[in-house]
Order: structure tokens, then sequence, then C-alpha cells
């Protein structure tokens, strides 16, 4: 398969991918199965705070589009200010039942905004005094989360085609 | 004592030193590996702490380990190739 990899993502070291250039990597998506059966999928994003490096996952659940779980890190943020992406649960839950695909089916890259939220499917409100990290966040996720987004638009059509039959399914068999 | 004495006291506890932590290095890889690798788990599982029900830091490694394995699925994927590789 490709880059080397003989058929197993275990191979692969997303650390060093992380170095690789932007267009040729490999990414990871982790697909958790919980206790009651559905599906849950978390991406990765990596990108650039105040002092250092800034992580972050983002799980979206079976409609791809809304977020159900957020967990943000970082190597060296000021504890108090931009250390708070990490420690303040009441900022990053912010982030919960977000969106990022619009109606329409397209990537809407969420914004991180000051002195109050005016869409409050796409926006969160920035943390005082981390205005940098809170801008590293936003450009992190924007970058991040778009390498999964041919992945997600055959995800959707996917769910669009399934839906689609369904109800051609139900339509047949009310006729009947 | 002469300056002679002083670099052969030097050069040796430096070469003693320098094994000590070679040793310690190598002995410690596979704790320190391992603890990174939960580390990393804890962070993906911190994403879906909401689903799982349980606070993720009050687990032990082995817990962490065996929650990862048991529902956790990794895809790599292929940003330009637009292609994935999966495994359990």
């Amino acid at each position: 398969m490709s880059k080397g990899y003989a058929n197993n993502a275990s191979e692969v070291d997303f650390a060093v991918e992380a170095r690789e250039p932007e267009d040729e990597r490999m990414i990871p998506l982790y697909t958790f199965k919980a206790n009651d059966g559905k599906e849950y999928y978390i991406m990765y994003a990596r990108g650039k705070g105040l002092w250092d490096e800034i992580w972050g996952y983002i799980t979206v659940g079976p409609d791809w589009k809304t977020i159900q779980g957020e967990a943000f890190d970082h190597k060296g943020e000021t504890p108090g200010l931009g250390a708070e992406i990490k420690d303040n649960k009441a900022w990053y839950t912010q982030f919960t039942g977000r969106k990022i695909y619009n109606d329409k089916g397209e990537f809407q890259p969420l914004q991180i905004v000051k002195g109050g939220v005016k869409k409050p499917d796409f926006q969160v409100d920035a943390i005082s005094g981390a205005t940098i990290t809170g801008n590293g966040v936003q450009e992190m996720l924007k970058r991040g989360l778009q390498y999964y987004d041919p992945y997600i638009k055959s995800k959707l059509s996917e769910n669009k085609s399934t839906a689609t039959d369904t109800l051609q399914q139900i339509s047949k068999d009310t006729l009947k | 004592m002469g300056n002679s004495s002083v670099i052969k006291f030097t050069l040796i506890m430096t070469v003693i030193v320098a094994f000590i932590l070679a040793l310690l290095v190598m002995g410690l890889k596979p704790v320190h590996t391992e603890n990174e690798s939960v580390y990393n788990k804890k962070g993906i599982l911190s994403a879906v702490s909401e689903q799982l029900g349980k606070d993720i830091n009050v687990m032990s490694n082995k817990e962490v380990q065996d929650l990862f394995g048991s529902q956790m699925t990794v895809q790599a994927l292929n940003v330009k190739e637009k292609s994935s590789l999966t495994i359990k």
C-alpha cells in the first residue's frame, strides 16, 4: 500500500508523518465504539501556540458534522493563560455541540472569537489573555481538520445514499 | 595532587558516569515508551470522556491500554492518495 507501509496502520509513526509535507502526510482517524454500540470518530490536529506546539483531538458523531467531544494539549503554554486550553474545562467543552460542516455539507472552520459568540454553531469564546494561543487553536483546527475533508465528504455522501435507499425502501414497503 | 591526577580522575569519572547513565537510559527505555504510549492514549480517550462515563485520569495504565485496545480502531488516512490503512 501507499508510502511503503505494508497494510498496517500500526506501522505508521504519526510523529514522523507530522514532519512530512502537508499534502503527503498520513493522518490518524480513531474510531471509538461506545458501550451502547454507537461509533465516534476522533480526528487529530497539531499546530503552534505562543511558545511551542499545541495539539488536539476532535470527536464527531455518526453524522460527521457535530462535535461530540474534544481534548487539547500543549508543550509549553503559560499556566493560567494559554495552558487553559487543556486545564479549563468550561472553555474547551464549548466545542461540544459546535459543527464543522454547514447545512450545504461544506467544511466550516471553527472560529475563536472575542466579545461574544454571534454564530453559535461555528464559534466559541476566546480565552482572555491568551489571544495568540487561541489563534493557534483556531488555525490548528482549520488546517488539521480540512485534511479529513475528502474522507468525511465520501462518508457524508455514503450516509446520504444510505438514507435515500432506506427512504426508497420505506416508500416501497408502504406502497405494497 | 598534580594536574595529571586531576585529569585522570576527571576522565575516569566521566567514563563511569556516562556508562551508568547509558545503562539507566537503556534500562528505563521500555518504561519510557509505555508511559508515552499511555499518555497519548489518555489524550485520545479524553476526547470521548463523555461517552466513556469514567474519569481517564484515575484509570491505571493497564486499564487505559485495555480500553484503547478493545474499543478503539485506528485508521491512517493518506491525504494525497485518499486511501486508508486500518488496524484494530
